[in-house]
């Protein structure tokens, strides 16, 4: 049970990490997201997270198939990125730094998920 | 070209969806809550709350529950037995009278008893429909006969999917605003609201409109059975679902076999060796008749597809008579995947809980389009307005209607709540006298609405309801102190706690809504003459 209830918390943390990636390389968020600096090194992240977006959507969805089973995982997988879209679209508007702590807090999120579900 | 097709599209898009927004979102809101229909009807029945989880065999139950209903109805033309489980803690008895012949059927044949698992003594519970309510009223509304009600719905929910398959069409910046939200910023605003709630949750709300009218195809396109089974519909379903008749009785008395051994019997055969596989029900026909039979229906496993398992037995010898297994029943799996997915059966609570934020993310969809439609009409008509004008009576006439469906919803349904447990519980039809409350509080919020539509009656309604909501667990502490939040919290029914701690969230949003449109306001409009200033008013921004 405590196993599960830690991928469960991965699965949602990996979609939630896709989308911000997504939301990092469109103009107007990645403003919000990087208090409008400019640097070489953002503006070289900009190009790659969207890229690496598609990776972590998918590693959601595949984490959601193997805790469901193919045909309610991937609905779990939708309802995640429902939630999370909608969680990330207010957090832009009303608390971008948040946004910005919730997606460099969920890589390790995942990763402790991942240890906490080994231990567990 | 394709700016025309566009074009055109938005005028289906806005007519489509103006045309039932109202009733799309009593619908909506409606389902959304039915995903809890169990709890809430737990939650509406506090005699039950201090019952633990049994944790006695089915076995054991069974043989209460068949006492019990051979006290009540030893000639009963059906028993119907079921079993507690994680969303329903009473052990359910039902059964259904046998009528002389040429005596008209009516509902009056059917009583419904809930017992303690424990001791299979009845539980007084308070008459409610509870959460049933909500899930008959997303699809046979009320006050209207049952036909002409889902007609009416699958009209709404066949033009909420030409609206959805529009609305992505005309939506220009489906990617570039994927997440984009600007608050305050007038009709910009309510676009984006719309925008966001639909695209976002996108996928459940083809899903749920495409599978709703899926659930209601044999009452919409009737002429097959028409054709092939001359219209016997019964004969078409028995087919179907592979179901064998109900012997007719014998008329010789004859005693029942052991019930509890056929529980004991199926959950072998289920699992091999005999475990925790559960029975969800079962039947019983013509018991104490030599042409008994009992049939018993597998619980579902975790799985977009319920069981569909059932075993039927003779209800005299114990013998198994007829086997329905999974495999046999390809065309049912399919018919009661839409089922599932539409209802969620194979959810667990975290998933439950993603269509419940999906259902109301719909409501706020349908809410904020209603209201785009008179925030831009609004615009139309600004020099219309500003020379001291009346609006334009459709004008006034929507955002009245807008008014009253948006913002009398949640008082409508608080009543609900409120009226369970402020009604005396030995009224007569007490059961009818809550969803009666529901109408007149919203017939009410109606009239008001048609009265002085404008920007002070929202703020007035918003609190309202708001407040209403905010206070269901005061109520809830106040008159059944027994199962107060802080008990359930520390003690369980986990339902129960969750109810209102969900009745607060949803009441702190809608006063946030309320204290918003008291806030927000149109620069220019301190700048007008005050009688103008009143008409600006009644604008929502």
């Amino acid at each position: 049970m405590m196993k599960s209830a830690w991928l469960y918390l991965a699965a949602f943390a990996l979609a939630y990490l896709g989308l911000a990636s997504l939301a990092y390389g469109m103009e107007r968020h990645h403003k919000q997201l990087t208090r409008a600096h400019a640097s070489a090194v953002l503006k070289a992240l900009k190009r790659v997270t969207p890229l690496a977006a598609w990776g972590w959507l998918l590693a959601a969805l595949y984490l959601a198939i193997s805790l469901e089973g193919a045909g309610p995982g991937s609905v779990l997988w939708l309802g995640n990125l429902t939630a999370g879209a909608m969680l990330l679209a207010l957090m832009l508007t009303y608390a971008p730094g948040l946004a910005r702590g919730l997606a460099m807090l969920s890589l390790p999120l995942i990763l402790l998920s991942m240890v906490g579900a080994y231990w567990a | 070209m394709k700016d025309a097709f566009r074009a055109s599209m938005a005028w289906v898009h806005t007519w489509a969806g103006l045309l039932v927004c109202w009733v799309l979102l009593l619908i909506f809101a409606a389902g959304t809550a039915s995903y809890y229909r169990n709890e809430i009807t737990l939650w509406m029945q506090p005699e039950l709350h201090a019952i633990a989880p049994s944790q006695d065999s089915q076995a054991h139950m069974a043989e209460r529950a068949v006492i019990a209903l051979q006290q009540r109805a030893p000639d009963a033309k059906q028993w119907f037995i079921g079993f507690p489980n994680e969303r329903s803690q009473g052990l359910q008895i039902f059964w259904e009278d046998k009528l002389p012949p040429g005596v008209e059927p009516t509902r009056e044949r059917f009583h419904d008893v809930m017992l303690n698992p424990d001791t299979g003594l009845p539980l007084e519970v308070r008459e409610t429909k509870g959460g049933n309510f909500f899930y008959r009223l997303h699809f046979d509304l009320h006050y209207l006969p049952v036909t002409l009600a889902r007609w009416i719905v699958g009209f709404c929910a066949m033009f909420m999917l030409v609206a959805l398959v529009t609305g992505v069409i005309i939506h220009r910046r489906i990617f570039k605003d994927f997440f984009t939200f600007r608050p305050g910023k007038g009709q910009r605003s309510w676009l984006d609201a719309h925008n966001i709630t639909g695209v976002l949750a996108l996928p459940y709300h083809l899903m749920i409109t495409y599978t709703g009218l899926m659930l209601l195809m044999y009452l919409y396109m009737p002429t097959p059975i028409v054709v092939a089974y001359q219209g016997n519909n019964q004969a078409f379903f028995g087919e179907l679902f592979r179901e064998e008749p109900a012997p007719e009785p014998s008329g010789r008395p004859a005693t029942l076999t052991s019930i509890a051994g056929l529980v004991t019997e199926a959950q072998r055969i289920w699992q091999g060796a005999a475990g925790e596989v559960s029975v969800d029900h079962m039947h019983i026909n013509n018991p104490n008749d030599a042409a008994a039979s009992v049939s018993l229906d597998k619980a579902g496993d975790n799985g977009l597809i319920e069981s569909g398992m059932s075993l039927t037995f003779d209800g005299v010898s114990g013998k198994l008579l007829h086997e329905v297994d999974a495999e046999q029943r390809a065309v049912v799996q399919t018919a009661t995947a839409m089922r599932s997915l539409h209802e969620a059966n194979f959810a667990q609570p975290l998933l439950r809980a993603l269509f419940f934020i999906s259902g109301l993310g719909g409501c706020l969809m349908i809410a904020s389009g209603a209201v785009l439609w008179t925030v831009k009409k609004r615009q139309a008509q600004a020099k219309r307005l500003a020379s001291g004008l009346p609006p334009t009576w459709g004008l006034r006439l929507v955002e009245a209607l807008n008014l009253g469906a948006i913002a009398g919803l949640p008082i409508a349904f608080a009543t609900f709540f409120w009226a369970n447990r402020i009604l005396p519980v030995g009224l007569a039809a007490r059961d009818e006298w809550e969803i009666h409350s529901v109408f007149i509080a919203w017939a009410a919020v109606l009239l008001l609405a048609q009265w002085r539509p404008g920007r002070h009656m929202w703020q007035l309604m918003l609190w309202l309801g708001g407040l209403m909501w905010l206070a269901l667990p005061v109520l809830n502490a106040m008159l059944t102190p027994q199962s107060a939040l802080f008990t359930t919290v520390l003690h369980g029914p986990v339902a129960v706690a969750g109810f209102d701690i969900t009745a607060m969230l949803l009441g702190a949003a809608i006063c946030f809504a309320a204290w918003r449109t008291g806030k927000v306001r149109s620069p220019k409009l301190s700048a007008q003459p005050k009688h103008r200033r009143e008409l600006a008013e009644t604008e929502v921004a």
